[in-house]
């Protein structure tokens, strides 16, 4: 099986270089290149891939500003030529960060990288529960009872029917961690479990009395997975 | 035979990186000509962009142009250029105001055009060596 990808890159050089290693590598597909930050989110807005190769800086948005605006979350590898956004590229859970120029054999690296993760996220989503870290124990909760997940700043609180957990972690990366059939991301600082919405109204959905709001971004998908008849 | 191999790699010049080269061209010595050539035309083009926004102050430009034509230099084995526009860059973010860039501008153009004068002629010697194996 090949990786669905995309490039975004301002550096015709670098995209170049790129495609030529996609293609000898024989795991990756590269579906498009786009100079900039705001047509790769046109094209990723209707076409779903699996990895972005993904620039910093580039005439008008960054590739954090990307990722930022994406409503799903596929895997990036940032790719940039200032070391000084790996801190950044951390925060934003990103599979790997390419300095440019990078050799073949670094590249082959990193796709090792994303196929780690991709059997992760494979066996994350097989499970019926996960477990978190709260009150220095950890506690098992089933996918069934989670009804939300909201974020704190460094934090996120796990709210079931039955209680409220506060863990240390982050939105962005518990999206990569739940089951993405049962939870998705509706706002930055949301994830909420499908099964358990009561009802939609413009811009928030209800979950047990609680009104969550969902962000102009992620609404066209969040009515796409719904099952509405 | 061993021998007789050798000889036929391309060896780059003195100043570019070789090790690095060979690692990322192989024996493509096509595709590094290749990209000699379109190195020189966009450092060319970029410098001169950037030398009318350095007369118009517009520093944060200025800086963009450089970090785009950066990892170029790295393209052509000429890694330590990058260090030097990675040191532009950060001036570009300490200093607000021409007067304070004006000596770093002109000391990075005369580094850059020196860089571009020899990947111009690693280019022809990429060129003629294209030849000879064709």
């Amino acid at each position: 099986m090949k990786y669905s990808s995309i490039i975004v890159e301002d550096l015709q050089t670098a995209a170049d270089f790129l495609k030529k290693f996609c293609e000898r590598s024989g795991l990756v597909e590269v579906q498009g290149h786009f100079l900039n930050a705001e047509d790769a989110l046109i094209y990723l807005s209707e076409n779903l891939v699996d990895l972005i190769f993904l620039d910093v800086e580039m005439p008008g948005a960054t590739g954090f500003d990307l990722m930022d605006r994406l409503v799903y979350t596929p895997q990036v590898i940032l790719t940039t030529s200032k070391t000084e956004y790996a801190y950044d590229a951390f925060q934003y859970n990103v599979t790997d960060y390419l300095k440019k120029p990078f050799t073949y054999q670094r590249f082959l690296e990193s796709l090792q990288k994303v196929q780690v993760k991709k059997e992760e996220e494979d066996s994350n989503s097989e499970r019926d529960h996960i477990f978190i870290k709260s009150d220095g124990k950890l506690i098992r909760l089933k996918n069934d009872d989670i009804l939300f997940i909201e974020s704190m700043g460094d934090y996120v609180k796990f709210v079931t029917a039955e209680k409220k957990y506060i863990t240390h972690n982050t939105i962005k990366n518990l999206e990569t961690k739940v089951d993405p059939m049962r939870f998705m991301k509706v706002h930055r600082s949301y994830i909420v479990n499908l099964s358990r919405i009561d009802d939609i109204q413009e811009n928030s959905l209800y979950i047990k009395g609680t009104m969550i709001p969902i962000s102009k971004a992620h609404k066209a998908r969040v009515m796409q997975k719904l099952n509405i008849v | 035979m061993l021998k007789g191999r050798q000889q036929e790699n391309y060896q780059f010049s003195i100043h570019f990186d070789q090790q690095f080269l060979t690692e990322l061209y192989g024996d493509d010595m096509r595709s590094a000509e290749e990209v000699f050539q379109s190195s020189i035309i966009q450092i060319h083009q970029e410098l001169e962009v950037a030398e009318t926004l350095f007369k118009k102050g517009n520093i944060t430009e200025v800086r963009k142009i450089f970090h785009r034509i950066k990892p170029l230099f790295g393209y052509v084995g000429l890694l330590p250029v990058q260090d030097y526009i990675q040191t532009f860059e950060d001036n570009c973010i300490h200093f607000r105001e021409i007067e304070g860039l004006a000596l770093a501008f002109e000391n990075l153009k005369v580094i850059i055009l020196d860089a571009s004068t020899k990947i111009s002629e690693e280019k022809n010697r990429l060129g003629d060596y294209n030849k000879r194996r064709a």
